[in-house]
């Protein structure tokens, strides 16, 4: 089954860049969830879906968890064979702290493909972090959509490591409603072999004094291919807000194509709203002082794409780091395992 | 909380142009669009056969094609039945001033087309309406081999050829449906074509005016320059306020042939009531050079994206562009590159004002293709918001498909801060003088890139007045 326009820009541009949205062929691994209602509505073409009306008419397995102060606030949603596709809302309560983990994994051998809808709702000066992690074998698909409303002071501070799969799509709306909202997040990404990666990030402040920083950093290899469209929307009435969204891309291969729509949409005068983006190779200077010590152009980005996984296995918490070690010995060898085995003991030492 | 006190940045003055002359015993073609139009316009101009097959597949292009619906900004208000496509006031085209008929002498006079060129140009081109009034270049220009004309004029000569190979070739009636339009009623423009290795040291300049209301203006622009040659291309536009929609769907090609230097200058200040739905595109050789200055600040709404495809190695494009969008205003503006060729680079630099509920938008794109090995491309896009009436939009696309390439983008969207004005009043300036003083600097960049009676023209148009004090 085939789906047209998903994940897309809230602010579109020229259609021939073929960069607004994308399209996506459903794996009969997962078809086979859809109710038949909702297949009959889409054959009939009364509904467009949207990557979360798809992703929630696929979900087997509904999780609901409340971040209060009686309880311990760390939730895990884990994606597998099992368990392939799972809606999960999440509401923190007022001044609380959570923490949420969300695995979709793999082994070399799998090829189910994983879906997962996650609704957020922030009350009054709490806090959520939510790590992610996609590490699953290239014959695998996931598909992501998160939504989340922020109430006054609220802060959402994701942390995002894609560091393998076939294909993912992954879309993240936030509302900043009130004033003082904040949200703080971080995407890294190794992408490589024939593998595609389709990032929305679309941030509304609408109100005063809210906080928007996105940092997206990867490495493209082989054959890969990612798309990233990140739009700050700062809207009438949020006086004193800032937006920030910067990337960073090494491109590390012949074939790969690199995609950035990075859009800031503005209808208010007293905000700061920037976006930087720097694509490319390693400097000629940067090849020739790591040639000195021996590290050649391949090498080099071997390092980079250890460098993220390593940074996974240090940041994020268990059972999400130990995942991504178990991911690394079988997708990138022991060598990479030892790595970041060594980096995050020594992490957890200090 | 008290509400902030405003600094106040006038609307950029368009009194020098807001004036009409009369259109008794103008030749009027009726409203709207048909195949007997097209070939009425073909034929009044003598055209060659193919001609006016282009014309009439353009036609049957545009009847079928769409504007895009997700992107952009509205043209409910303009409807083709209610615009004349050709408009022409039966004076034949001259090359003295003392020989224009005196209503059109003195608009052009009071735009200062005859002055500037007697100063600083190397020739001039004057367009009112549908039809050119007026076109002359310097003898010693012409001695050294350069071709400054209308098209029309050209094609009925030993350029018809040249014209025919690269007329709607590099902006094709396909492109779009406003570029069909243009290929199906087109009327007016210049055809340039410098030989190899000949240096222009002074502009060629052509200026559109339309006058006429509830019309369009289609005047096409074909610039050829050959190996090593250097022309610096000034354009200028204005029309006076209707309650009507005017229409501009020009269009302009360029070819920079290897080791050619091309500087396009424009400074577009169309009445409000105008639909200004223009193409330009500059396909560049081997080490050759497209230099774009932009301005836009006239127009109701606006799509205008210069676009530089780098073919030859080593070929390079500057952008540089300003857009103020004040009241009724929705200035959808920027800029295409299209990196594909090794070692090329492109350079693009734009400022954006909006105020009064004025819509701004920066739209562009950088493409590097496989074949593009070691580009360089730097996108800088700065926006100013002058108050919170308004909207200002950046949508950078960029698609790079070489290891090699680099691509750096920056964008920043802000108001002028309180701690920069407090700065400078420490400095014994007043906050007037130092709210002017951002904004000049703001558009600085592009302002010292224009010939100077441009520059000049470019600080009337924005014309910043401040008043206030700090909030």
């Amino acid at each position: 089954m085939e789906f047209k326009h998903l994940n897309a820009a809230p602010a579109q541009t020229w259609n021939w860049l073929a960069i607004n949205d994308t399209d996506l062929r459903l794996p009969d691994s997962l078809v086979a969830f859809l109710p038949s209602s909702f297949c009959k509505a889409i054959e009939e073409k009364k509904e467009t879906p949207r990557l979360r009306d798809i992703i929630e008419a696929l979900a087997q397995k509904k999780n609901t968890f409340i971040g209060d102060e009686d309880s311990q606030n760390a939730f895990t949603v884990l994606l597998d064979s099992d368990n392939p596709a799972q809606q999960t809302s999440i509401t923190v309560k007022k001044g609380c702290h959570a923490r949420l983990s969300i695995a979709a994994l793999g082994r070399e051998i799998d090829t189910q493909a994983t879906a997962h809808a996650l609704t957020i709702l922030l009350e009054e000066g709490s806090s959520l972090t939510v790590e992610h992690l996609v590490a699953q074998s290239d014959q695998q698909m996931h598909l992501e959509a998160i939504s989340a409303a922020l109430s006054k002071n609220a802060r959402l501070l994701p942390v995002q490591f894609f560091l393998g799969s076939g294909q993912i799509l992954s879309g993240m709306d936030v509302q900043m409603n009130e004033e003082g909202a904040k949200f703080v997040g971080s995407v890294q990404y190794a992408v490589d072999s024939d593998q595609v990666l389709d990032l929305t990030y679309t941030l509304l402040q609408k109100a005063p004094r809210t906080t928007s920083s996105l940092q997206v950093s990867g490495v493209l290899s082989d054959n890969a291919s990612k798309t990233l469209r990140a739009t700050i929307d700062l809207q009438k009435g949020c006086k004193g807000a800032q937006g920030t969204e910067n990337e960073t891309v090494v491109l590390a291969g012949d074939s790969v194509i690199n995609k950035t729509l990075p859009t800031i949409l503005c209808a208010e005068d007293d905000v700061e709203g920037n976006h930087g983006a720097t694509i490319g190779s390693l400097s000629e200077e940067m090849l020739f002082y790591l040639a000195s010590r021996g590290i050649t152009e391949d090498d080099a980005a071997t390092l980079m794409k250890e460098a993220i996984l390593d940074n996974a296995a240090t940041s994020l918490d268990a059972p999400l780091s130990d995942a991504a070690l178990s991911w690394a010995q079988w997708a990138q060898g022991p060598e990479a395992y030892e790595t970041a085995s060594s980096a995050r003991a020594f992490v957890e030492e200090v | 909380m008290c509400a902030r006190k405003r600094s106040e940045v006038k609307d950029v003055d368009r009194s020098l142009y807001d004036f009409v002359k009369s259109e008794e015993g103008y030749e009027r073609f009726a409203d709207g669009l048909s195949p007997e139009i097209v070939e009425e316009i073909s034929a009044k101009k003598n055209e060659p056969a193919w001609m006016l097959e282009l014309r009439l597949k353009s036609l049957a292009l545009y009847e079928k094609m769409t504007m895009p619906s997700n992107w952009g900004p509205s043209i409910k208000g303009l409807d083709m039945n209610h615009i004349s496509t050709y408009v022409t006031s039966g004076d034949t085209q001259v090359d003295s001033w003392e020989e224009v008929p005196e209503d059109i002498k003195d608009t052009f006079e009071r735009l200062g087309i005859p002055e500037a060129e007697r100063t600083s140009l190397a020739g001039v081109g004057a367009q009112y309406d549908s039809e050119l009034v007026y076109h002359n270049m310097r003898e010693e220009v012409a001695e050294q081999g350069v071709v400054y004309s209308g098209i029309e004029e050209a094609l009925h000569g030993p350029y018809e050829e040249i014209i025919r190979d690269h007329f709607m070739k590099l902006v094709p009636p396909t492109d779009h449906k406003f570029a069909a339009l243009h290929g199906a009623v087109w009327s007016g423009g210049s055809f340039v074509f410098v030989p190899a290795g000949v240096h222009l040291d002074f502009p060629l300049q052509s200026y559109f005016r339309l006058n006429a209301a509830g019309a369009g203006q289609f005047e096409h622009t074909l610039i050829i320059l050959e190996k090593g040659a250097d022309l610096h291309f000034i354009e200028g536009c204005s029309a006076p306020k209707y309650n009507v929609a005017n229409l501009h769907a020009g269009c302009v090609e360029l070819f920079v042939a290897e080791d050619a230097h091309l500087r396009y200058s424009t400074i577009e200040n169309w009445s409000k009531n105008m639909y200004n739905l223009n193409t330009k595109r500059a396909r560049v050789e081997a080490r050759g050079s497209i230099e774009w200055v932009s301005g836009s600040f006239g127009s109701h709404v606006g799509y205008l994206y210069p676009s530089s495809l780098l073919m030859g190695e080593n070929a390079t494009c500057d952008f540089l562009g300003i857009t103020f969008a004040g009241a009724t205003q929705n200035l959808d503006t920027g800029c295409k590159v299209h990196m594909a060729a090794p070692n090329t680079r492109a350079n693009v630099e734009t400022k954006s004002l909006s105020k009064g509920g004025g819509i701004s938008t920066f739209r562009s794109s950088v493409v590097v293709t496989p074949a593009a090995s070691n580009a360089r491309a730097s996108v800088s896009c700065q926006s100013l918001m002058l108050d919170d009436e308004s909207r200002s939009d950046t949508i950078p696309a960029m698609d790079v498909r070489c290891q090699s390439a680099q691509v750096g983008h920056e964008a920043t969207i802000g108001r002028i801060s309180d701690e920069t004005i407090f700065y400078l009043m420490c400095r014994g300036l007043t906050e007037a003088d130092a709210r002017a003083m951002v904004v000049n600097g703001f558009a600085e960049p592009i302002s010292k890139e224009l010939p100077l009676e441009y520059a000049v023209e470019m600080n009337n148009l924005i014309k910043l007045e401040m008043e206030g004090a700090i909030g």
